[in-house]
């Protein structure tokens, strides 16, 4: 085919055999190609466990292929100078214990970067990183952001005509996700390749070209755009008062028509099974006519992989015992001028704010920036230095652990105990919440049932599938029904479709009159809050319902129209104003 | 009620987790039974198959008792006779034999005279521990005949011998080594377990979502003695089997009270563990950890080297080391059936110990909560 084509692969496939412990062998691949022309940037974008980093090892000759053709730099990949190649795992491979400079230089060497070039390359990274000023930081100690950038600095240091990065924005918020889409676009040179694995949408709107991976196969290879005329005719939104928005996009997802949905601005915005398909009918408050979208990419991933299952009504929200709306009821959660100091260091400066029951609060803000550290100590897992927080009237002082039995908590990374089977993870925790006995029992029973655990009852948790495993931190953190609900960025790495799944169940348990705090770098999940919180550089620097935050963003400089616009404008402010201060 | 059945859960799942880990399930039951058998054969104190050599000058009745003594051991290889001093100091500088006897001529006279006899025995300084043993064979033997033992050294001249005592009547190194035995490997397998437990839970994240429950910190440490106790236990009872029976060292005192200080020097260690734990912030760093505390515990304990000829400073530390208490109890039990007053006044140590090192790593957990 093309001659100077960077990646050629043909029909490749590829099998894994068993885990082991009853877990089947699996596809990871077949029949997958595609053509990768320099100065191009592909998307590869599926959801969990679909085959993308598979794909990305094969092509970095990490993994030998059972089928198929793979041509890297118009040669087999078996004769490939690995030396060529800039590839950048899912965890970075960074050492942690090693500073910033200390890994660039030990990478530079590594990929055979020549010893007289070390000095300027080195200078160069740091500069285009933005690194510069922590050479001596270890990376185990930078923010999420900063530790994305550095490893993908390390994985070009010897400026590789090809870059293969794997979901290098995962678990950053949108500010850092710009920043290192730029990065990547500064490091490329005009003929440079890139092929960034991701499943995060956004990032695939930046794209070339983008290549739809689903269970092992090519679903879809061409231009977004062409991405999204799949779902043309089929989207549709309608402005609905902020009281009603959930309520009617949940109805909406549980009717038979409707693929997908989300809050926009306003608006419930829909994507339909089939074009033939209407919206459903607006209840009583629930705004105007549905009217017609045009098509995004993630409109277009939605229709594409499809499944034709209906959500159904959240069964675990059915468990919750029904609170009924009071609006002179206290405060579920209440931070009072919190305050987080380590030795010099503020982490955190007099935050205050307080989550009504029945209410979703978004904490929002860029990686390191004292949101992480906010939340923490409201759920009782770092001591406030100043202020106080309380949770579900329980001060988190003085009575930590009522505090701790009042709420349920959902963690970034899945922090069961991965060599313990399903079962013995459900009784640990309903044990540890006091349920014993009969009790003990209906809880997990419920919980299994509710959340479709049944399947996975006897397997190790840590060998489940990344969808699975969010249902069960899920069931372990809502078990005994609890009045407030903490989830810390609960749908980092994890595809849209289990992502809509997870929001369906929490939007309906909020209903219920459960507090919801929830740390996110998605705006599509932001947009689903009663209101937000923005954390920036220790400080709250804003306050509201999404509108809100927009309105406020408009009036510091003229930003975007979406609430990331919004997001990234008020940090912008924020950090105009400390220079002018420090001016 | 509520609050044991909290804590039974918890316990339940640290046993699941210890025990549901390949590699530390491997550790657990292999490592007791390998550490038995070589324990049991490789590093055993006793000196067989040894070469002596003599210069009968008397020739006597004692001497012929000695001579038949020696000859009769099982632990002596060959006899050999050298005609002078002079040459019995070249058989040993050339490792012809390890030690020598030298009868003098008025031996069995002067025994025969109730006067006592005394008999010079060389020993080979080189080999300085196999020596020291022989000479304590060697002593035995002429005791028996009514003669004393008079030792000197060859070889290197800093080199000193010491008249060492023995405790069980066949010279057997097994009676000794086997039930301080069971302290050692109680407190390589206890402390093992109890040092990864919260390094394991911070490392494989899952130390937040364990902080998020309504547990108390005590209760979060007392869930996690469980595992160590049951590899206490079990391996005290395995070994409590396996010593009489594969070794044929006689258990003469109460299987119950050895139980009881299992249990109590387990906690000890366990308090031990969870310190080390709590400190470190992985399980590689609590390894280290394990191991910088294991090695003055076992050295320190009277198990290799006797802790009377400990310097004095060295004492004290002896005396709050619960790894003495237990080889004491444990060898006490085994071979003169210690009495249960006896074992108590070693029993308080212990649990002093398991007091102390729970509140320090209380107090460490809370502080490295966050």
């Amino acid at each position: 085919m093309a001659g100077n084509a960077l990646l050629d692969l043909d029909g490749v496939g590829k099998r894994f055999a068993s885990p082991g412990r009853g877990a089947p062998a699996m596809q990871a691949l077949q029949g997958v190609g595609f053509v990768l022309e320099p100065g191009r940037i592909m998307g590869l974008i599926g959801p969990d466990a679909a085959g993308k980093t598979t794909l990305l090892r094969i092509c970095a000759g990490l993994v030998v292929p059972d089928a198929g053709e793979v041509a890297v730099f118009g040669d087999s990949v078996a004769r490939l100078d690995r030396s060529r190649i800039g590839y950048m795992p899912q965890s970075g491979a960074l050492y942690a214990e090693l500073s910033v400079l200390q890994n660039l230089t030990l990478y530079a060497r590594l990929r055979g970067l020549s010893r007289e070039l070390w000095d300027e390359r080195i200078a160069h990274l740091l500069d285009l990183t933005g690194l510069a000023p922590f050479t001596r930081r270890a990376a185990g100690r930078l923010s999420g952001g900063m530790r994305q950038k550095l490893a993908m600095a390390c994985a070009v240091a010897a400026a590789p005509p090809l870059i293969l990065l794997d979901e290098p924005s995962v678990g950053v918020d949108p500010l850092s996700r710009r920043e290192i889409w730029q990065l990547a676009r500064d490091l490329a040179g005009p003929e440079t390749g890139i092929v960034w694995a991701t499943s995060i949408l956004d990032d695939a709107e930046q794209c070339d070209d983008v290549l739809v991976l689903h269970e092992g196969r090519r679903e879809y290879f061409g231009a977004p755009a062409g991405l999204a005329e799949f779902a043309a005719g089929r989207c549709w939104s309608t402005p609905v008062p902020a009281e009603n928005r959930r309520r009617v996009l949940r109805a909406a997802l549980e009717q038979p028509t409707t693929i997908a949905g989300r809050i926009d601005g306003g608006e419930v915005r829909l994507t339909l099974r089939s074009v033939a398909d209407q919206p459903p009918a607006l209840g009583e408050g629930a705004g105007s006519a549905w009217r017609e979208r045009r098509p995004h990419v993630d409109d277009g991933f939605a229709w594409l992989l499809d499944d034709a299952s209906v959500l159904k009504p959240s069964a675990v929200a059915a468990a919750f015992p029904q609170i009924a709306a009071n609006p002179d009821a206290p405060a579920a959660i209440e931070a009072i001028g919190l305050g987080k100091r380590y030795g010099d260091f503020v982490a955190v400066n007099d935050v205050s704010f307080s989550v009504a029951p029945g209410e979703v609060f978004g904490l929002l803000g860029p990686n390191g920036a004292g949101k992480s550290t906010t939340f923490r100590m409201l759920c009782g897992l770092a001591r406030p230095s100043a202020g106080h927080g309380r949770v579900a009237g329980h001060d988190l002082t003085t009575a930590s652990a009522e505090a701790r039995q009042a709420l349920g908590y959902m963690p970034q990374k899945f922090s069961l105990y991965a060599d313990l089977s399903v079962a013995a993870n459900l009784r640990f925790v309903a044990g540890a919440y006091g349920l014993a006995g009969a009790h003990a029992k209906e809880a997990i029973e419920r919980a299994v049932e509710n959340l479709s655990l049944g399947a996975f009852w006897q397997l190790s948790a840590g060998t489940l599938p990344l969808g699975v495993k969010q249902r069960l931190a899920l069931a372990a953190a809502v078990m005994h029904a609890p009045r407030v609900l903490f989830l810390d960025e609960p749908t980092s790495g994890v595809d849209p479709l289990v992502r809509r799944e997870f929001w369906h169940h929490i939007t309906a348990i909020a209903d219920r009159g459960v507090a919801v705090l929830v740390t996110t770098h998605f705006m599509d999940e932001a947009e689903l809050c009663d209101r937000l919180l923005l954390i920036s550089q220790a400080e709250a620097i804003a306050h509201g319902t999404p509108e809100q935050l927009k309105q406020q963003a408009l009036a510091v400089r003229t930003a975007g129209a979406t609430l990331e616009d919004a997001f990234i404008a008020l940090i912008a402010a924020q950090r105009e104003r400390i220079r002018a201060e420090a001016a | 009620m509520s609050r044991l059945s909290r804590l039974a859960a918890l316990a339940l799942k640290e046993l699941k987790v210890v025990l549901l880990d390949r590699r530390a399930r491997t550790t657990l039951v292999l490592s007791p039974i390998v550490q038995l058998l070589l324990f049991g054969f490789a590093t055993t104190l006793e000196v067989k198959a040894i070469d002596i050599g003599l210069v009968d000058r008397d020739g006597g009745r004692a001497a012929q008792e000695m001579v038949a003594a020696l000859d009769g051991s099982p632990n002596v290889r060959t006899l050999r006779n050298y005609h002078s001093e002079a040459a019995l100091d070249e058989g040993i500088a050339r490792r012809e034999v390890i030690a020598g006897l030298i009868l003098p001529q008025r031996l069995s006279a002067d025994i025969a005279a109730g006067q006592g006899g005394e008999v010079l025995a060389l020993l080979d300084g080189r080999r300085s521990n196999a020596a020291q043993i022989v000479g304590g064979y060697l002593g035995q033997i002429a005791q028996r005949a009514g003669a004393e033992l008079r030792p000197a050294v060859r070889g290197p001249p800093q080199a000193q011998v010491q008249t060492r005592h023995w405790f069980n009547p066949n010279l057997d190194y097994l009676w000794f080594t086997m039930p301080a035995m069971i302290a050692v490997i109680t407190a390589v397998l206890v402390l093992s377990v109890s040092a990864q437990s919260v390094a394991r839970e911070r490392e494989f994240g899952t130390f937040d979502k364990l902080m998020i429950l309504p547990l108390r910190p005590h209760e979060i440490l007392l869930g996690k003695v469980a595992p160590a106790f049951v590899v206490g236990v079990v391996n005290c009872l395995i070994y409590a089997a396996a010593i009489p029976l594969l070794y044929g060292v006689p258990l003469t005192g109460s299987l119950a009270l050895l139980l009881l200080a299992i249990v109590v020097y387990s906690m000890s260690l366990v308090g031990l563990g969870l310190m080390i734990s709590c400190l470190a912030g992985n399980q590689q760093q609590a390894f280290l950890g394990m191991f910088f505390v294991t090695v003055p515990l076992i050295l320190l304990s009277g198990y290799a080297s006797p802790v009377d000829n400990m310097p004095a400073w060295l004492q004290p530390l002896v005396a709050v080391n619960p790894t003495h208490h237990m080889i004491v109890i444990s060898e006490g039990i085994f071979l003169k059936d210690l009495p249960g007053d006896l074992v108590l006044k070693h029993l308080l140590p212990m649990l002093a110990a398991a007091v102390v090192t729970f509140t320090m790593a209380w107090t460490l957990f809370r502080a490295r909560s966050e």
